[in-house]
């Protein structure tokens, strides 16, 4: 186990060099400049900028600036934003999008498991169908008719919460709701397919022959047996959860790291697409790495081979 | 050895025979398959059905709601919206059917050669997922846009090659866990080739999953395609989709609720049939289902 | 039974969600209005708050809250009214201007302003390694359009302090307009000291902006700034008027989403507004909150005359024709702002342009693109497109020209939406045939947006030109004669109209909303707006 962890963390390395590199290109490729708008800076202006950020250097250059910063964790000025540095806003953000990020799965795991084992305790019954219904609800209302609902319900008509912002504690329960609903009817599908599969295996059978009552049986063995496609799926998702959503953090006005995701690209905010895109990578090593334990975890047969 | 008694009580039927025999038993899944086939076709012949452009406008008559010109009402240029939702039917079951199936194809060889190899293979064909995986989609979508042109198919290979990743991890973790059951040891140990345990064992064991999860693509993939157009890289207008006809729906819901409730309401529809289709296919082709 | 626990469970934690927000709440917008605390809807987020680097209007909402110029600009009717010089001499030519600065001014930390922080702040600001958007503001100054441009030394330029307190400026030429100049970011100060505190003051990326670092001379002073969360400014003690002053704070709260700041509005979050969204804009029409104030800015479209049909004024001129822009505006924008048939928008400094104008004539449109050689039976009309960025705006109302065009002339046309880059460098690079585009006036004056259409001139995207059209700017620049200048803008305007290298489509509102207990809020066509005199009625002294 300490192996593993120890060779993920090693392989990490060459990954997000791999990735920087990729993200640098794609930036530098797309059209348009960090310093174009509507009315264009004059071209000696426009030079004296670029020139100040070392953008009028060849790009090799730049690419090897970009790597030295990189290796020293200094992720370099935002463009958009020149007063602050893109490892600050993120230090700043990070914590806002992990915060709500989390409380998203709680919602998430909690409805998705529910429904799900739910559905599977009595196949085809109306049980089954009701809460996959549901689900299926859950996954065609996308977030961005989820959450005006959501606002237009408890915080227009009934008054329950603000309708914007991320000041006090109740603020985190809509966006919340809206995240994890929307990933909680992925988990109940998942989790439902999975739960059939495994009922009928051998063990099951073994399990239930040898006397266990059904429900342990079920809850004992096929939980863990199956929750193996779910975990599987959780990995990279709970990478984007906890870098926050473009839509819900716009819709609730919420200080997150998501929409830098998007507008940095837009902007073309060189650093602050970098910046990101590696955050964002290390993220998902870990946290695939985490799945992968888990699985390991689940299905012991896996651990000796791992 | 559950495997090798299944297949010797049921000798008289070829294992696909059976398959379709138990899918069209199950009244929920040809519910399912029937209602998106309806919703299906209504869309690709509703322009003869309601010969009404889609595009057309009458200014004079923005957000009228539901009447006997305009079934589903106006939208706010006066567009006939019966002939707009028929018409972002036919762009998202375009998109989300075909970007379905080019993740799917993917997906499924690229994570069950990896699970199946193991190894350094495996620990490799997975790094190269997560580098994919943590690329900005934007970016990538904007330059493809930028070196193609934008053409419509753009929209189906953008969706397909980011949609594929988690296919891919999926079915490469249903692989391995496969790989160590005793009727997939047992081929082995006997000598059947890669192939066969390929064709015998592995897809027809992936199939639930497989069907399960192409479900649960088709709507994530209409909505990315929804999200692109919210961005500006969708499909052009006037041409519309039902993500886009979701999307503008949803801010005008109080003063015009039939914009949003009516594309909904047929995504919706042709989501809840595709997800009884695969929850029946999944069951179906269990092959160990026959003596539940 | 376990299915049943699960039940339960999941109902009791609906329940304590539910439960957390149930207590009975005063809104957030009326407690703090009780504190003297301003909220406003502030529109995108501001990227910095150094007056010389900043490019937006929600920016300079912020600044001119945080510093003060050499002169305000009166609320209602943006005449020039002391700030920070409390009285001023102009001489005889009308090129030298001498400024007596107020001698309590004071900056946030107590230090005195003086004439040499203007006179550092002038030159910072042409500085070329800063790179500023509005330096060209400046450029009425002596030799400044040279400094910037590197070509003389900053100390070249035409502002000296003759002592502490006297500010002497010399201009290149009489300038009409230079003493509202005055009242823009681009001329407000900075201190050089706190600026060599946090590094290079002629370069970006210093952190002086940030809340606790940033000294200001203006009524509040920075208090917190976090990106995409909120900018707040506190009563600044110091401030020379600071009896005059009522707010405590203003919360600037960066809403990027007209969507989500309507319904924070209808929440009770908000005192202001920085828009109404479209089809919101019924439902607000005749409430007593709601403001629509005329907005020195004009929607149109630009044709890339380089590209055939493009090329010829008679295709140009139909295409313009065809256009019901009064229908755009009643059915598309809600009525919320004004059909346009010129380019500067009626009242822009007394200018008023000839009555004629490009109006809805279809039948004379289709005469004109006849006689230019299409129609039924004549030549094919080459295919279109038209270039937007992504907005709830552009794309309707490219659909609604898209669709007259087809009907009116049987054009097909193409719509290209494309990304607020992609669209900046299609349009800079020429790569359109026809192009949304927009203009909001930094000064009250007709030549800021006929500047959008001088040859040479990066701002012209069209590659149209026109010597008649440049001469006449030249003489309006030449002279300081108001009845001569609108002659010669009268004129250009006719060239634009008949040439038509542009289709004016509206004139910008500026439409959003305002709680009662504001008072004192002044509305003008530039949208500046002076936080200085504002009131919260029900604020606990």
């Amino acid at each position: 186990m300490a192996r593993l962890i120890f060779r993920r963390l090693l392989e990490a390395i060459p990954i997000l060099w791999i990735v920087a590199t990729l993200a640098f290109l794609l930036a530098r490729a797309a059209p348009g400049g960090p310093f174009d708008r509507e009315s264009p800076l004059p071209p000696e202006v426009k030079a004296a900028v670029e020139a100040h950020y070392g953008l009028d250097k060849p790009l090799i250059e730049q690419y090897g600036a970009f790597l030295k910063n990189l290796a020293t964790a200094n992720l370099g000025p935002s463009y958009k934003y020149p007063g602050w540095s893109v490892q600050e806003l993120i230090a700043d953000k990070f914590p806002v999008s992990l915060e709500l990020g989390l409380w998203a799965l709680v919602v998430a795991l909690i409805v998705g498991l529910g429904a799900g084992l739910l559905a599977a305790s009595r196949p085809n019954s109306p049980r089954d169908h009701g809460a996959m219904g549901l689900a299926v609800v859950g996954i065609c209302l996308p977030t961005f008719v989820l959450a005006p609902l959501l606002l237009w319900v408890f915080a227009i008509k009934l008054g329950w919460f603000n309708a914007m912002g991320y000041a006090s504690g109740a603020d985190i329960v809509l966006p919340a709701l809206t995240l994890g609903l929307y990933f909680g009817a992925f988990i109940a599908r998942l989790t439902r397919g999975s739960m059939l599969e495994v009922r009928n295996q051998d063990f099951m059978r073994t399990a239930r022959a040898k006397g266990a009552g059904f429900s342990r049986a079920y809850l004992l063995h096929a939980t863990r047996n199956a929750l193996g496609s779910v975990v599987s799926y959780l990995g990279p998702t709970v990478a984007g959860l906890l870098t926050g959503s473009f839509v819900v953090e716009t819709v609730f006005q919420i200080p997150g790291l998501g929409r830098f995701f998007v507008s940095a690209a837009l902007d073309r905010d060189y650093p602050m697409v970098l910046g990101t895109v590696v955050f964002y990578a290390a993220l998902i090593l870990l946290c695939n790495l985490l799945a992968d334990l888990a699985l390991a975890w689940l299905n012991p047969r896996l651990r000796k081979n791992g | 050895m559950a495997d090798t008694r299944d297949m010797l009580s049921a000798p008289s039927l070829s294992p696909r025979a059976q398959a379709w025999g138990r899918l069209r038993r199950n009244k929920a899944a040809v519910a399912g398959a029937v209602g998106v086939c309806v919703l299906m076709a209504a869309c690709f012949l509703g322009g003869f059905l309601w010969p009404q452009d889609p595009a057309a406008q009458e200014l004079s008559n923005a957000l009228s709601s539901p009447s006997l010109s305009h079934p589903l009402g106006t939208d706010a240029l006066g567009r006939d919206m019966l002939a707009r939702v028929l018409q972002g039917g036919r762009v998202s079951f375009a998109v989300g059917l075909l970007g379905t199936a080019v993740s799917l194809v993917i997906g499924v060889f690229y994570g069950m050669f990896s699970g199946w190899r193991g190894g350094r293979t495996d620990a490799l064909m997975m790094r190269l997922i997560d580098i994919a995986y943590a690329l900005p989609f934007t970016l990538f979508v904007m330059l493809l846009m930028v070196v193609f042109g934008r053409q419509f198919w753009l929209i189906f290979v953008a969706i397909g090659a980011v949609q594929w990743l988690t296919m891919a991890r999926i079915v490469r973790g249903e692989t391995l866990a496969l790989k160590q059951r005793s009727f997939v040891e047992a081929s082995r140990v006997l000598g059947q080739n890669g192939r066969g345990i390929f064709k015998k064992h592995l897809l027809p064991n992936l199939a639930g999953t497989i069907a399960i999860y192409a479900t649960l693509t088709v709507p994530t993939v209409m909505l990315l395609e929804a999200f692109l157009s919210f961005l500006g890289l969708g499909v052009q207008a006037p041409l519309t989709s039902w993500g886009d006809l979701i999307k503008d729906g949803a801010v005008l819901m109080e003063e015009a609720p039939w914009l949003l409730i009516f594309p909904s309401l047929a995504f919706s529809l042709t989501l809840l049939g595709l997800n009884f289709l695969g929850d029946g296919l999944r069951d179906a082709l269990d092959p160990r289902r026959g003596e539940k | 039974m376990r299915a049943r626990i699960l039940n339960c469970f999941l109902f009791a934690a609906a329940l304590c969600l539910l439960c957390v927000g149930c207590a009975p709440k005063e809104t957030q917008a009326l407690e703090a209005a009780r504190q003297g605390v301003l909220i406003i809807g502030n529109g995108t987020d501001p990227e910095d708050l150094d007056p010389h680097i900043i490019t937006g209007l929600p920016e300079a909402h912020i600044l001119w809250g945080l510093f003060e110029g050499l002169v305000n600009l009166d609320g209602k009717t943006l005449a020039p009214i002391p700030g920070a010089a409390e009285r001023w001499e102009v001489s005889e030519d009308k090129k030298t201007y001498r400024f007596f600065l107020n001698e309590n001014a004071k900056w946030s930390d107590g230090v005195p302003v003086s004439a040499r922080d203007f006179e550092f702040s002038l030159a910072r600001a042409l500085t070329p390694s800063l790179g500023s958007k509005y330096a060209a503001m400046l450029f009425c100054i002596k030799n400044a359009r040279d400094v910037f441009s590197g070509k003389q030394a900053p100390s070249a330029l035409g502002v000296k302090a003759l002592d502490e307190h006297t500010l002497e400026i010399e201009l290149e030429r009489p300038t009409a307009g230079f003493l509202a100049i005055l009242a823009n970011p681009i001329a407000f100060p900075v201190r050089e000291d706190v600026l060599r505190a946090h590094g290079d003051p002629f370069t970006r990326g210093s952190r002086w902006t940030r809340a606790g670092n940033l000294v200001s001379n203006g009524p509040f002073s920075l208090a917190y700034w976090s990106v995409n969360d909120k900018v707040e400014l506190r009563k600044n003690p110091h401030y020379w008027d600071a009896d005059k002053v009522s707010l405590n704070a203003i919360r600037f709260l960066p809403i990027s989403d007209q969507t989500t700041e309507e319904r924070a509005w209808r929440a009770g979050q908000l005192h202001l507004t920085d828009s109404i969204p479209l089809n919101k804009i019924d439902r607000y029409r005749d409430e007593p909150c709601a403001r629509f104030a005329p907005w020195l800015g004009s929607y149109y479209y630009i044709f890339n005359t380089q590209r055939p049909p493009l090329d010829d004024p008679k295709v140009r001129r139909a295409l313009a024709l065809a256009i019901d822009k009064d229908a755009i505006v009643r059915v598309v924008l809600k009525g919320a702002h004004i059909p346009a048939r010129h380019f500067v928008p009626e009242g822009t400094a007394d200018f008023f342009p000839p009555q004629t104008g490009l109006g809805h004539d279809p039948e004379l449109a289709r005469r004109l693109l006849a006689e230019a050689g299409y129609g039924a039976d004549k030549k094919e009309f080459p295919s279109l497109s038209i270039l937007y960025n992504t907005s709830d705006m552009h794309r309707p109302v490219a659909q609604a020209v898209q669709a007259m065009w087809k009907k009116e002339l049987g054009i097909d046309v193409a719509l290209l939406n494309v990304s607020w880059g992609a669209y900046l460098s299609m349009r800079g690079e020429g790569d359109f045939d026809i192009a949304r585009a927009s203009w909001v006036a930094d000064i009250n004056d007709p030549a800021n947006f006929f500047e959008n259409f001088r040859g040479g001139n990066p701002l012209n995207r069209t590659s149209w030109k026109s010597e008649r059209f440049d001469e006449l700017l030249q003489q309006a620049e030449r002279t300081d004669d108001n009845a001569r200048r609108t002659r010669a803008f009268a004129q250009a305007e006719e060239i634009l109209d008949d040439e038509t290298p542009l289709i004016p489509i509206f004139h910008y509102n500026r439409a959003y909303l305002v709680r009662p207990e504001v008072k004192n809020w002044d509305t003008n066509i530039l949208d500046q707006r002076p936080l200085k005199f504002v009131r919260l009625e029900g604020a606990q002294e």
